[in-house]
This record gives structure tokens, sequence and C-alpha cells, in this order.
């Protein structure tokens, strides 16, 4: 707004001055008094003028689409048009954000880009912490950007918990998979899972290992007069027999109703008798509790012993299979003999 | 060189335990940009801008190099690197790091570095200063990776950023 008596009053003034005073000394002040003034009421005598300049800018800040032409007063003027590119930039770089596009970078300096830089730091930061949570890296957490902070961390432990979750349930059905319900030994399965694997070990490597067969003596009888509750009992006291007499490298296996096996990694005939004859005593000299007072049992052995060594002339043929079937044979032969006994696999059986 | 009187090594940081039973090992962070600034005033007053950033660049590279043999100790992957080094700067009040962008295989990192000793809350200048910080990543990467780094400051508390922004590459 222009106050026209107050800028007729300065006209008035300056022409006093001038009498007074005289053009020569006061002649350039004089100058440029006139041409401010001037200007100055050009420009506010025309709000037009004004809103002409401000409206790019404005603009910039107001409406989708933007008018790259400038004002002829000022399109020429540094200051201005680096202010209107500087608005323009800030402007496509929160668009960027605004998008999920954290490629863009801000050139920029000063307060107000550094607000967006220190946000834009933020969700690049965040993208790369959760990149790390995808690579399983669940010790991420985030400790800025207030209140998503907080869910993001009770995300990422959630996710954590899980997984620790997913992991034991995983590492015990596993463990249900190869164990022996009753006994808690390995289950057949995988017996022969781990037999194979040291039966090809020892051909390649030309190891010895043996195997023992274990059966129970007069089991049927023992369920029959005492019912299969106390048939499990003898199962499981069995099994905890054999365990209590093995070494740690022996591995166990319940092979199916009350016959029992045991692999004997690196073990050479004596010494898997000397293994045999301790499962033996062991199941002989323990009582087994029952409701109205102790039974006892034994058990028969066999033992096969497989070597392979050069020149033995049926290391390619066997199988673990045919191993197993010689270690039963074993076993029979112990039967045969009396029972409460261990016996040695031979050719001539 | 054999008898320089400054030669650095880690065991000249002194045992802090006996020789500041009281005041431990903390001190106030005026008095770290006290001694850098003074240190770079005379230096350039003496040798000029352009040798000042160089020796600011070339301490903080040695200072890299010995804090990563000396603080993190046995790191066999960037994940544990960059763990590792986050977890020190914290608990040593050095500052907070982030990681925006690491591509390992090309050797290109983006680091942003706030509340740092250098320059966070200094009044606003013209131009980036934390050369010292720029060495001393520079150091730390090349001590991982066995490779020459170029670090620069693209962004800094000092320009009004609010944070420092750091572009790390493998030197051609
Ligand atoms: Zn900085």
């Amino acid at each position: 707004m222009t106050d026209v008596s107050t800028k007729e009053s300065l006209f008035e003034k300056i022409d006093r001055l001038k009498v007074a005073v005289g053009r020569d000394v006061v002649g350039d002040v004089y100058e440029c008094l006139l041409q401010i003034l001037s200007t100055y009421s050009t420009i506010a005598d025309s709000p037009s003028i004004i809103g002409d300049i401000v409206k790019p800018i404005h603009d910039l800040l107001l409406a989708e689409n933007i008018q790259e032409q400038l004002p002829e007063l000022v399109s020429l003027d540094k200051k201005y048009i680096s202010l209107f590119e500087d608005i323009k930039n800030i402007r496509s770089f929160m668009l960027s954000l605004a998008n999920g596009d954290l490629t863009q970078k801000l050139i920029l300096k000063g307060y107000f880009a550094g607000v967006l830089k220190t946000f834009h730091a933020n969700l690049k930061h965040l993208t790369w912490q959760t990149e790390m949570v995808s690579r399983g890296d669940f010790t991420q957490r985030v400790h800025f950007m207030g209140v998503f902070a907080s869910s993001f961390n009770a995300m990422v432990e959630q996710l954590d918990s899980t997984r620790k979750g997913l992991i034991e349930s995983e590492k015990k059905y596993r463990l249900l998979a190869i164990t022996d319900s009753l006994t808690g030994l390995p289950n057949r399965h995988h017996f022969f899972e781990v037999a194979m694997a040291e039966f090809s070990r020892a051909k390649r490597y030309t190891k010895t290992f043996s195997v023992i067969m274990l059966d129970i003596d007069f089991f049927k009888k023992i369920n029959d007069s005492y019912g299969h509750y106390v048939g499990d009992r003898v199962l499981q006291t069995v099994a905890e027999q054999i365990q209590k007499s093995l070494r740690e490298t022996d591995f166990p296996g319940r092979y199916g109703g009350e016959e029992f096996i045991v692999l004997l990694p690196e073990t050479a005939i004596y010494e898997a008798e000397l293994v045999a004859e301790r499962i033996r005593c062991s199941i002989e000299n323990n009582k087994i509790i029952i409701d109205n007072g102790s039974i006892s049992v034994t058990a028969s052995l066999g033992i096969y012993n497989f070597e392979c060594a050069a020149g033995t002339s049926d290391v390619s043929t066997q199988s673990i299979d045919e191993i197993i079937d010689r270690a039963d044979k074993a076993l029979y032969l112990a039967k045969n003999q009396g029972r409460n006994r261990v016996a040695l696999f031979s050719n001539e059986l | 060189m054999l008898d320089r009187k400054y030669k650095f090594s880690w065991d000249l940081l002194g045992n802090i335990d006996l020789g500041r039973p009281n005041l431990g090992p903390t001190t106030r962070i005026e008095v770290y940009r006290l001694m850098q600034g003074t240190f770079r005033d005379v230096l350039e007053q003496r040798f000029g801008t352009e040798a000042t950033d160089e020796i600011f660049y070339e301490s903080g590279k040695m200072a890299g190099q010995c804090f990563y043999q000396n603080v993190l100790g046995d790191i066999s992957n960037y994940e544990q690197l960059i763990k590792a080094l986050q977890e020190a700067l914290l608990t040593m009040g050095i500052g907070v790091l982030r990681v925006e962008e690491s591509d390992v295989e090309k050797g290109s990192f983006v680091f942003t570095i706030s509340e740092d000793l250098d320059c966070s809350g200094l009044p606003e200048l013209d131009y980036e200063i934390c050369t010292y910080d720029e060495g001393f990543i520079a150091g730390l990467l090349e001590c991982f990776t066995g490779k020459g780094f170029d670090v620069k400051e693209i962004d800094c508390w000092c320009t009004g950023d609010r944070t420092c922004r750091f572009e790390a590459n493998i030197s051609n």
C-alpha cells in the first residue's frame, strides 16, 4: 500500500532542501532518493508486480505444475533464479522421497536441505538395516524415527523369537523322527543311516568296525506273565544298561521288538567282545523293580567284525544288510549255545 | 627415519586406569575440539590450507589403522566390521555411525556419522571440515580390505546438513 500523503510530503521536503542548500550539495543524494522513491511507488502502486514475482515461488510450494518462465522483472536476477532453482530441487527431491526413490541426491546445503537429508539418511539406513535383518541379523535395532522405531524393533524381536521357536521345534521333530519313543535310543532307520555312513568310511579308509546284535532272552514269556507294561519297563531298562556299557564312539539303536543293535566304529573283534560282555553282565546283574518285587533278565549277543584290510576277499560284496545279517547269525549261535552269552560270527555259520 | 621423536604407537596412549584413577578415561568434547581447532589454525598459518587438510587426512588415516588393529580386533566379514565399529564408536562416545549404502565387491560405501567429535553443533560454514574423519574411515577400510580407499565428506554439519555423510571408494 502506498501512503500518498507521506510520499508527497517527502518530495516537498526534498524540494525545500534543494532550495535551501543548493542542488550541487544534495544532487547525488537527491537523484538516488528519487530513483528509490519512484521504484518503490511503481512496485507498491502495482500489487500485481509483487504478485507476479511471488507467484512462481508460490507455485513451487502449492501447484502440481510449475511455470518455468520467470517474470520479466526478475528473469535476470541471479538471487531470484537461484532461490527458484533451490526450491525446485528441494521439491523434486521431496517428491522422490515420497515415492520411495532413495537414489536421488540433494546437492543443496543449509538448514532446510539438511533436515531433508537427515530424513533421507534415516530412510537409507533403515533400508540397510532391513536388508541385514533379511540376511539373518536379528540384532538390528532402530534408535531413531520415533514411534516407527519401536514398531520396527518389536517386529524384529518377534521375527527372532519365531525363528528361534521354529529352530527349536525343528530340532525336536528331527529328534522324534530319529528316536525310538519307548527306549529313547536311535530308531532302526536312523541306525541304518549312521551304519551306512560308517560302512562307506571304513571301506574308503580301510578301517575296521564291529556290530553287536542283542536279543532279550525269553522276552515273550515276560510279556505273557507280567503284561505289556512290565515288558515295556524291561525294554527301557535293557536300553539303559546298553547305553551305560558303551564307549563314547559306540552307536546303539533299537532294531525292533526285543532286539537291539550297536555299531562300534574302528573296533577290532576282541574289543567288541569286551563291550558285548560288559553289556551282557550289566543286564544280568540289574534288578528291574516291578509292582510286587523285582525281576531280572538276560540277553544273548552276536558280534560281527568288518575288516577292510588288503587281501580280504569279500569286502566289495558285503553290504550293511549282509553285515547285520552276520551279526544276527552270531546272535542265534549264542541262543543255540544256551543264551545269556556272547558269540562271534564265523564263516562256518 | 629411525631417530624420530614422535613416532606414534598405541602404547603411547598410556595406562589410563593407572594415570587417571579418579577422572577416568573421558574428557569434555570442547577440549578435543580446542586442540583440533588450534592445531588446524597454526598448521594453516604455517603450511597453507591444502597442506593442513592433507596432514589432517593422513593423521586420521593413521588413527583409523591403529584403531582397527587395537580396538576392533578380529574381524572376518563386512557385517562384523560395521557391527564392531558401530558399537565401539557408540561406547567410546565418538559418534553414531550408520550405513547408507554398501557394495563390498565394488568397494563402494556411503556412511553417515552424527553426533560426532569434530563438527556436530559447530557454526555453519561454507565448507565440510571433517577431514580427519575422512582419513579415519579410509584407514579403517584399508586395514579391513587391504586396499587403498578415497574417502570424501559430501555433507557436513558445518554446511547445514545436520549429519556428516562420507563416500568411500577403492582408490584407482
Ligand atoms: Zn562433518
